[in-house]
């Protein structure tokens, strides 16, 4: 398998303070990667490097073999990543379906065409019921499966989803996981920032460990967890295995 | 060299008065998020209280002061809690426009009761010229000045000395915690306004000491003190205090060094690219 | 789908029923003063539906709408007075110099957000009211007539008339309103209302904000400068000192806000119910200096308190919550 997403050394700093350090890792052709860290361990800075949101100090970013380090938010997004925010971005005044239209606006010029891959999407994010609602009417876990379908949307081929399982009942996570897995089955890769360990260990692949900007560890669930030093920084960091 | 420093004396001059009216809006702008466009019209209020206290009762502006201030202030109180409180419910720009609309008014009832005459105080208590030989200093020009300085200082020990003061300055920092740690925001908003108001009174007061009063005067205030504001990293009190005396000085040095006709394009001008290159104002970071 | 084409028929039914309307009303209230008003109106609908489209659609408040509406009217009455030109080509050319501006300006500007980006407009329309009242050419501080001595009026726009321009200025009108309508719904209102709704969220979806801001702006600078030419042909003499002021611009905002920001159907509503408080206020209050407009001022501040939606938003409630209940 080919790799879809390529970054090397990343490093990104804000003024003196260091948000990552020399981070180098890949994800392949269809693959789920989970990123898991402390708060504050820079997983949202690497998120916003990759799309273009605030582009590397140093290093590289490469997308399906382009470098796009330090490309535009929206030309990353043409090229077929697409993200989802930690603290949901829905458009308030619009309708669901509407939200979801700008995404799938990205690649098509044709209303009718934009409007029936909307109801696509929307069927597979499970939110058909509320399509002419305006989002604002939406709960915190519906408003994340809006962010969801919105970067689906656009067709991606990568898709960076941040925290989407925070604040989720267990029952909502569940459903969560099992959409995750469907569109993975699409052939989309999926870079995941998931401060819950178990639902990273049943999604993922590999994961990847960041602790204070730096990249700790990486590998599958079970060799990252089994690695003592990635069990000395959680339990050192204080912040045990379930963010929650 | 004299011409220079004359023309940076009057600058000074001018920019105090400006500064006081910039310091309102930077208030008001600070705590509520309200580009205020009354503010120049409550100096004209004060213009016009001060003008009258003076006429029928003899008043000099500088004894008038503080009564124009606590007029202005219940003005400012009695506005907020009328119109702003009901304001602030609604969509921002809703906000803008009910101010502008307020100075509409506010505009026109004073051309209803006063007409449009050009009015001047007559008599002020000092008056006359210091000759310091290089720059001459009209004194009734100082007094404004003098008074900015010190309402400027009261204001700045008021917001950080005093429990009322604090929690206006909290509420303008962080109002969801400002109302945490049990500071009543309606309140704080309140006084804000109103005290915004009684600045602005204060600058209309020591203004009458050598400006013409009239109707329509707060316009020239109203966008230079935005520019101050915005110059002075919006919604910091110190930055529009120190925005409107560079202001004042780009005014008068302009004017005499550029062009009059042309003087306000240059200083506009100069404020977008300004605003281009530091957009949170001079002394803001990047 | 089919939904929305039903939706557009009887969008459509709706505007020849106005039309209809629009046509026969004067003729039914055959009074001079309600003809004027009513070509005011049709003016300053022109201007606030250019207005939503950067400020009501994009989100993106100016402060300074003023200077394009004087560049429509300076540049018909220049090109009428020194070149004989008529109106219904000047008209264009103005629209295209104001697009040509707002491209130049609008870049930098656009950078600027909220209330910085108002006051930025609000001192570059005093740079161009300041320019203007300087500039000799175009008739400095004591203005500019516009006058065309035995030519047919129709072809220049001048009509003793006042019902002629009522008919001619609603050919332009509903222009606008259906290029503003086609755009309803087209991909990039929807990108405008994204930018509106959340800059980082719509570049995400690959939204070059930049580019389609400035873009905005521009359609919006042409439309309200077509408004402007329209009322310099209306009053046929442009006077500096209340053309291009702060007045004007905050006008043509409260306008659009006041009808409903970002519909069409708002701007209209927002033209015919200011343009009939003040000149029903001046004619019947302006002689007490200044009562007239502390009664407009009073009205404007009544409803955006309590109608903080828009006029429209009256009619709208009732209709969603017939919804609800369905």
């Amino acid at each position: 398998m080919g790799k879809i997403l390529e970054i090397r050394n990343a490093t990104k700093r804000f003024g003196g303070l260091v948000a990552n350090e020399n981070v180098s890792f890949d994800v392949e052709e269809g693959e789920i990667v989970g990123v898991v860290g402390p708060n504050g361990a820079g997983k949202t800075t690497l998120f916003n490097s990759i799309s273009g949101a605030h582009p590397l100090t140093e290093g590289s970013v490469i997308f399906d073999g382009k470098d796009i380090t330090k490309m535009k938010p929206y030309d990353i997004c043409k090229l077929g990543i697409g993200r989802t925010f930690q603290i949901p971005q829905s458009l308030n005044e619009l309708k669901v379906f509407e939200n979801v239209l700008v995404g799938a606006l990205c690649k098509r010029n044709d209303m009718e065409e934009a409007l029936a891959h909307v109801d696509e999407i929307l069927e597979l994010c499970g939110i058909s019921d509320m399509r002419d609602m305006l989002a604002s009417k939406l709960n915190v876990p519906q408003k994340k499966r809006l962010e969801i379908a919105r970067a689906m949307a656009t067709d991606p081929k990568l898709l960076l989803l941040d925290e989407t399982m925070a604040g989720l009942t267990a029952t909502e996570r569940k459903e969560a996981v099992e959409l995750i897995h469907k569109i993975n089955k699409r052939g989309v890769a999926i870079l995941t920032i998931e401060h819950n360990m178990d639902v990273v260990m049943r999604v993922s692949r590999r994961v990847v460990v960041l602790v204070s900007g730096k990249l700790l560890a990486i590998g599958t669930p079970e060799e990252v967890t089994s690695n003592p030093e990635v069990i000395s920084a959680y339990l050192g960091g204080g912040s045990k295995k379930d963010g929650e | 060299m004299s011409m220079f420093l004359q023309t940076v004396y009057e600058g000074i001059i001018n920019g105090s008065s400006l500064a006081l009216v910039a310091m309102g809006i930077a208030l008001v702008w600070g705590v509520m998020g309200i580009l205020s466009f009354s503010q120049g019209e409550f100096l004209m209020i004060a213009m016009f209280t001060a003008y009258y206290l003076n006429l029928y009762l003899g008043l000099d502006p500088i004894v008038s002061l503080p009564i124009c201030m606590v007029v202005m202030f219940i003005i400012g109180f009695f506005i907020y809690k009328v119109i702003i409180a009901r304001a602030l419910k609604g969509p921002v720009l809703g906000q803008r426009l009910i101010t502008f609309a307020l100075s509409m008014v506010l505009i026109n009832l004073a051309l209803l009761c006063f007409k449009g005459d050009f009015r001047l105080v007559q008599n002020v208590a000092i008056d006359g010229t210091i000759d310091l030989g290089v720059v001459i200093i009209a004194k009734n020009k100082l007094v404004p000045f003098v008074i900015s300085v010190c309402v400027a200082g009261f204001m700045f020990w008021f917001l950080n000395k005093t429990r009322i003061g604090k929690a206006i300055r909290a509420t303008s920092m962080n109002k969801t915690a400002a109302g945490l740690v049990g500071i009543d925001s309606e309140k704080a908003y309140a006084l804000a306004f109103g005290l915004s108001a009684a600045i602005a009174g204060a600058a209309g007061c020591a203004l009458t000491y050598y400006y013409y009063i009239y109707p329509n005067v707060g316009a020239n205030f109203q966008l230079f003190g935005f520019i101050a504001v915005v110059m002075g990293g919006f919604g910091s009190i110190p930055g529009a205090l120190v925005g409107g005396l560079i202001m004042g000085l780009a005014d008068s040095l302009t004017g005499v060094y550029f062009s009059p006709s042309f003087k306000y394009v240059g200083i506009c001008v100069a404020f977008l690219l300004i605003v281009q290159f530091k957009p949170k104002g001079l002394f803001g970071g990047k | 789908m089919k939904k929305q084409i039903v939706n557009n028929k009887k969008w459509f039914i709706g505007l020849l029923a106005c039309l209809a309307f629009a046509m026969l009303f004067p003729q039914v209230v055959r009074i001079p003063f309600v003809w004027n008003l009513l070509t005011l109106i049709e003016i300053w609908s022109i201007v606030g539906m250019g207005w939503n489209v950067i400020g009501g659609y994009c989100g993106q408040v100016s402060n300074g709408h003023s200077m394009y509406f004087g560049i429509g009217a300076y540049t018909v009455a220049v090109m009428c007075q020194y070149w004989k030109i008529p109106p219904w080509v000047s008209i264009w050319v103005g629209a295209l110099i104001s697009a040509c501006v707002a491209f130049i300006v609008g870049k930098p500007l656009l950078r600027l957000k909220g209330h910085v980006f108002a006051i930025s407009t609000m001192a570059l329309a005093e740079c161009a009211r300041i320019i203007f009242i300087n500039w000799k050419w175009v008739g400095g501080a004591t203005g500019i007539f516009i006058r065309a001595k035995n030519v047919n009026e129709y072809l220049y726009m001048q009509f003793k008339q006042p019902l002629k321009y009522y008919y001619v200025y609603l050919i332009f009108v509903v222009l606008i309103l259906v290029l503003i309508k086609l755009l309803d719904k087209s991909k990039f209102f929807y990108y405008l209302r994204t930018i509106k709704g959340n800059e980082m969220a719509a570049e995400s979806v690959g939204i070059n904000a930049a580019k389609y801001k400035n873009r905005a702006y521009m359609l919006s600078a042409a439309i309200v400068s077509i408004g402007g030419s329209l009322y310099a042909q209306f009053v046929l003499y442009i006077d500096p000192s209340v053309l291009m002021t702060l007045n004007i611009s905050m006008m043509i905002v409260l306008t659009a806000v006041m009808g409903g920001v970002g519909t069409v159907e708002g701007a209209i509503l927002g033209a015919i119910v200011l343009q009939t408080i003040s000149e029903y206020s001046r004619v019947y209050l302006g002689m007490f200096g200044g009562l007239d407009l502390i009664l407009y001022g009073v009205l404007v501040i009544l409803i955006v308190l309590f109608i903080p939606g828009g006029i429209l938003s009256l009619f709208r409630k009732e209709k969603s919550g017939e919804k609800k209940k369905a």
